[in-house]
C-alpha cells in the first residue's frame, strides 16, 4: 500500500526545529548579542586594523606604519613605566583585596549577631561613586590630613602622600583595597553559605580545629568562588583608571602613571588613535596572559 | 539679506484678488452705467490692495533656525554666568528668526565632546574654544576658514583686537576663530589688609616696581608660622603650570618659543632653571609657603586669609568678588626677574569658532560676531567684571566707569600690554610632558638643569612633529 505524503507530513530538518523550539530564548539574547558585537567585537577588530596605522579620526589621511606604533611603545619610557606601575598595582591590590575579603566574610559569617550592620558597613564604600572617595581620600592623605594625625600620634613618619613618587601608588593601592573590599566580602560571603553545615560538623566530630577546618573545607570548596574574584580583580586591576586619574593624574613624576590613563591620554587628548590603540593591545596581551595562568593554577582535577 | 520677500499666504492672496478682478472686468458687458461705475470703484480697490500687498518694504522673512552654541559657561557656575547666559538670548532681538540653544559642556569635557561630534558629523555652530585646543583642532581641519566672513565684518577685522589675539586664532595667513573672552593672563593676587599690617605698601606703583628678591622679601615678612609650621602662607607656592611657568620667563625678557614656534627657547641665559631655583629656595630654603599637595585650595586659603599672595588668572576678579564681598586685594604682574626689565606676564584670551560642519554658518557667523562686538563686549564687563581683547574698548566711558567700581580692573591694560605667548601649540601632549618633569623637579626627584634640558627635548619633538604637520 502507498503511503500518499503531503508537504504537511514531511518532517522538517533538525536544525529548524531546534530553531523554533529555542527561538523565544534567542529573541531575548539576541539584542544584547548585538550590541556586544557591535560595541565589543567589532570595536576589538577595528581597533586591531587602527594599531598598524598612523590614525587620528578627525583626518582623512591615515597611513599604514605596520608594527611602528608597537615598536614606539617599547622605546617609549612613559609606557614602560605606566606598565610597570599597572602589574605592581595589580600584584599587591589583587592578594589584598582576596585575603581582606576572605577573611572579613569568614569574620561576618562566624558573627552570630549583626551580620547585617556588618557587611553594610564593608558594603557602604562600594555603593559611592568612585569620584566622590577619590576626593575624601585625598583630604585623608593630606599633609596635615586625617591618616597623618593617626600616624604621628603612633610616632610614624608623616610622608606628603600624593607628592611622594614612592608613597603616592601606596596611597592608591590603600584607597582602591578599601573602596573595593566589601564586594568581594559579600561575594565570599555568599560563597561560604553554600558549603554545607555537615561538613564541619563532621570535621568537629572528628577534632579538626579552625585553621584545619578552613585548610580542607573551606578553602577547597570555596575554589570557584576564589577562582572568579581573582580573576575578575586581576582584570579590574590591570584596567585601573578612575582613582589614578581622581587623585594624582599619573603623578608626580608619572609615579602613578597606569596603562589605562596613558591609552586614554594618547588617544583621545592627543589624537594619537594608532599609538593608543597598539597599546590597548600590549595591555589586553598582558591581561589574558595573567588570567592565563591563574586559570593554571587554579585548575584541580577534585570536582566538589 | 534684506531682500524683500513675499509669504506664500499673502501671494495666494493677492493672486485670488487679480483673478477676482478679472471676473469683474468680465461682467462689465451686461451692466448699466450705474453698476459699471460701482464695478470699476471695486476694481480700483481690489488693484489698490494688490499694490498693498506687494509693493511696501517688508521686515526680512527667513525660515526660523536653531544655532547651538557649546560653551563651558554654564548659568550654574555663579550669579554672573547666570546674567550673561541670559543677556545672550537678547541676540534674538537682532535677529528674530534665530533661537540659540547653549550646550553647556564642562571645561575639562569640551574637546572630547567636540572631536566625537566631529567624527559623528554632529557639531554645534558656534564652538567656545578655549586657547588650548583653538589652534589645533584649526591643523585637525575641523574649523571653518573665517576670512570672507570677516571680510563681510569689518568690525571684526583684524585691527580691532589687541595684537597678541593674532597668533591664537591665525595660522598662515588664515583666521580660524574670533576672539571674545579675556583679555587674561597670570596674576600675583595679594591680601591689601595683610599688606598693611606688614607696613608694605599696596598701591600697585609699588609692587609693579618689584623683582624676584622684594617678592621674596615680602613674602618672608607676610610668612605666619608656628615653630616651623608655616600657618599662613606669604606667598602660596605652587606646582607651576604652564601659564605660570610662561609668566615667569617672560619677566625675565625670555621667551617660550623660539621664533616660528618649532622649538622652544624658555632655558635661554638660563631663564626657566632660574625660575624653578627661585620657588624651590622659597618653598624649602624661605619657607614662605605651605607645602604642595595634590589638590590644595589655593583660591579657598587666599580668601580666608591663610595666605598673603597667590596666583590667579585675571578672570578670576569678579570670583574674588562675588565669593567674599569684603576682601581687600589687589593684583600685580609678575615681578621683573633677572634680566628682566619690568613686571610681566602671559596673555591670552579665548575664542569663538565655526565648525567646518555646522549647519547654519552664516547665522553662527552673526552670532559671532555680535557677541564679539563693542556692546555686547560692554555688556559683559558689566555683568561680570570681564574684560575685552577689543582695543577700542578700554576708551570707552563704560570701562572707565567699571574701573571705578572694580579698582582691581584698573591696571590690567598695564600688565597685559607686554603679555608674552601662551603655549598654545599642542598644548595638551606639550603639558603632558612638561608636568611630570616639573613635578619631579619640584619634589625634588629631578635635578634641576637635567629637568630642564629634558623637557626642551621632549617639547621640541612634539612642535617639531607640529610644524611638519602643517608643512
Amino acid at each position: 500500500m502507498q503511503i500518499a505524503r503531503t508537504s504537511e507530513s514531511r518532517p522538517r530538518p533538525g536544525w529548524l526545529r531546534d530553531l523554533q523550539r529555542d527561538a523565544l530564548g534567542y529573541s531575548f539574547a539576541g539584542p544584547a548579542v548585538i550590541l556586544l558585537v557591535i560595541f565589543s567585537i567589532v570595536a576589538i577588530v577595528v581597533s586591531l586594523w587602527i594599531s598598524f596605522h598612523e590614525w587620528t579620526f578627525l583626518r582623512d589621511e591615515r597611513p599604514w606604519v605596520g608594527l611602528d606604533n608597537y615598536a614606539k611603545a617599547l622605546d617609549d619610557p612613559v609606557f614602560g613605566k605606566a606598565f610597570r606601575n599597572t602589574a605592581r598595582y595589580a600584584a599587591i591590590v589583587v592578594p589584598a583585596i582576596t585575603g581582606l575579603g576572605l577573611l572579613l566574610a569568614l569574620i561576618g559569617n562566624e558573627a552570630r549577631q549583626g551580620r547585617a550592620v556588618f557587611r553594610t558597613i564593608f558594603f557602604i564604600p562600594t555603593l559611592t561613586p568612585l569620584v566622590v572617595l577619590s576626593f575624601l581620600w585625598i583630604w585623608l592623605f593630606e599633609p596635615t590630613g586625617s591618616f597623618n594625625i593617626v600616624l604621628e600620634k603612633l610616632g610614624l613618619p608623616t610622608p606628603n602622600w600624593l607628592m611622594d613618587p614612592v608613597m603616592a601608588p601606596f596611597a592608591i593601592i590603600i584607597m582602591s583595597v578599601w573602596a573595593h573590599v566589601g564586594y568581594y566580602m559579600v561575594i565570599f560571603m555568599a560563597g561560604l553559605a553554600d558549603i554545607p553545615q555537615i561538613y564541619y560538623d563532621a570535621s568537629e566530630v572528628d577534632g579538626a580545629n579552625v585553621f584545619q577546618r578552613f585548610w580542607h573545607i573551606t578553602l577547597p570548596l570555596l575554589r570557584n568562588t576564589l577562582i572568579f574574584v581573582v580573576v575578575i580583580l586581576a582584570i579590574g586591576a590591570f584596567q585601573v583608571f578612575d582613582q589614578v586619574y581622581l587623585m594624582t593624574r599619573g603623578g608626580p613624576d608619572n609615579s602613578t602613571e597606569v596603562m589605562q590613563a596613558l591609552i586614554y591620554k594618547q588617544g583621545f587628548e592627543f589624537f594619537h588613535m594608532g599609538y593608543a590603540s597598539a597599546m590597548a593591545w600590549y595591555l589586553f596581551a598582558a591581561i589574558a596572559f595573567f588570567t592565563a595562568i591563574q586559570m593554571r593554577i587554579f585548575r584541580s582535577q577534585q570536582l566538589y | 539679506m534684506n531682500e524683500s520677500k513675499v509669504s506664500r499666504r499673502k501671494a495666494l492672496k493677492a493672486l485670488g484678488l487679480v483673478a477676482g478682478s478679472g471676473a469683474v472686468v468680465a461682467a462689465l458687458a451686461g451692466c448699466g452705467e450705474t453698476q459699471v461705475v460701482e464695478v470699476v470703484k471695486e476694481v480700483a480697490v481690489v488693484q489698490e490692495k494688490i499694490v498693498t500687498v506687494t509693493v511696501p518694504e517688508q521686515t526680512p522673512q527667513r525660515d526660523n533656525v536653531t544655532i547651538v552654541m557649546q560653551s563651558w559657561w554654564a548659568p550654574t557656575i555663579g550669579l554672573p554666568f547666570q546674567a550673561w547666559d541670559e543677556h545672550i538670548r537678547t541676540f534674538s532681538n537682532t535677529s528674530p528668526w534665530v533661537t540659540l540653544e547653549v550646550e553647556y559642556v564642562p571645561w575639562g569635557d569640551m574637546i572630547k565632546k567636540y572631536l566625537a561630534g566631529v567624527a559623528a558629523g554632529d557639531v554645534p555652530d558656534v564652538f567656545h574654544s578655549s586657547i588650548a585646543f583653538a589652534r589645533d583642532l584649526w591643523d585637525q581641519g575641523t574649523l571653518e576658514e573665517l576670512s570672507e566672513f570677516i571680510k563681510t565684518t569689518p568690525d571684526m577685522a583684524e585691527s580691532t583686537f589687541m595684537p597678541a589675539t593674532t597668533p591664537y586664532r591665525n595660522s598662515q595667513g588664515k583666521w580660524f576663530a574670533i576672539p571674545w573672552e579675556g583679555f587674561d593672563g597670570r596674576a600675583l593676587y595679594y591680601n591689601v589688609a595683610h599688606f598693611e599690617e606688614a607696613g608694605l605698601d599696596p598701591a600697585f606703583e609699588s609692587t609693579s616696581q618689584w623683582d624676584w628678591d622684594m617678592l621674596l622679601e615680602a613674602s618672608q615678612q607676610l610668612t605666619q608660622r608656628d615653630g616651623d609650621k608655616v600657618t599662613r602662607s606669604g606667598f602660596l607656592i605652587i606646582r607651576p603650570h604652564m601659564e605660570y611657568f610662561c609668566s615667569w620667563l617672560y619677566c625675565q625678557d625670555a621667551e617660550f618659543y623660539a621664533p616660528g614656534e618649532t622649538k622652544v627657547a624658555f632655558n635661554q641665559n638660563d631663564a626657566a632653571m632660574k625660575m624653578v631655583d627661585w620657588h624651590l629656595a622659597a618653598l624649602n630654603d624661605h619657607n614662605i609657603s605651605i607645602p604642595i599637595v595634590a589638590e590644595r585650595p589655593d583660591v579657598n586659603l587666599f580668601q580666608q586669609g591663610q595666605a598673603s599672595i597667590a596666583q590667579n588668572g585675571h578672570w578670576a576678579i569678579s570670583k574674588m568678588r562675588t565669593d567674599v564681598p569684603g576682601l581687600k586685594f589687589d593684583l600685580m604682574g609678575i615681578p621683573k626677574g633677572p634680566g628682566g626689565s619690568k613686571m610681566r606676564t602671559v596673555a591670552f584670551t579665548n575664542l569663538h569658532a565655526l565648525p567646518t560642519k555646522a549647519r547654519h554658518k552664516d547665522d553662527a557667523w552673526d552670532f559671532i560676531a555680535w557677541q564679539a562686538g563693542l556692546e555686547q563686549q560692554i555688556k559683559k564687563l558689566q555683568l561680570m567684571d570681564f574684560p575685552s581683547p577689543r582695543l577700542d574698548f578700554y576708551e570707552t566711558n563704560e570701562w572707565k566707569i567699571q574701573t571705578q567700581r572694580v579698582p582691581q580692573l584698573k591696571n590690567l591694560p598695564t600688565m597685559l600690554e607686554d603679555g608674552g605667548a601662551w603655549p598654545y601649540v599642542r598644548f595638551s601632549e606639550v603639558n603632558n610632558t612638561y608636568t611630570p618633569i616639573m613635578e619631579g623637579m619640584m619634589i625634588g626627584q629631578r635635578e634641576v638643569g637635567a629637568g630642564v634640558a629634558d623637557m626642551e627635548t621632549g617639547i621640541n619633538e612634539i612642535l617639531g612633529k607640529a610644524a611638519e604637520m602643517m608643512g
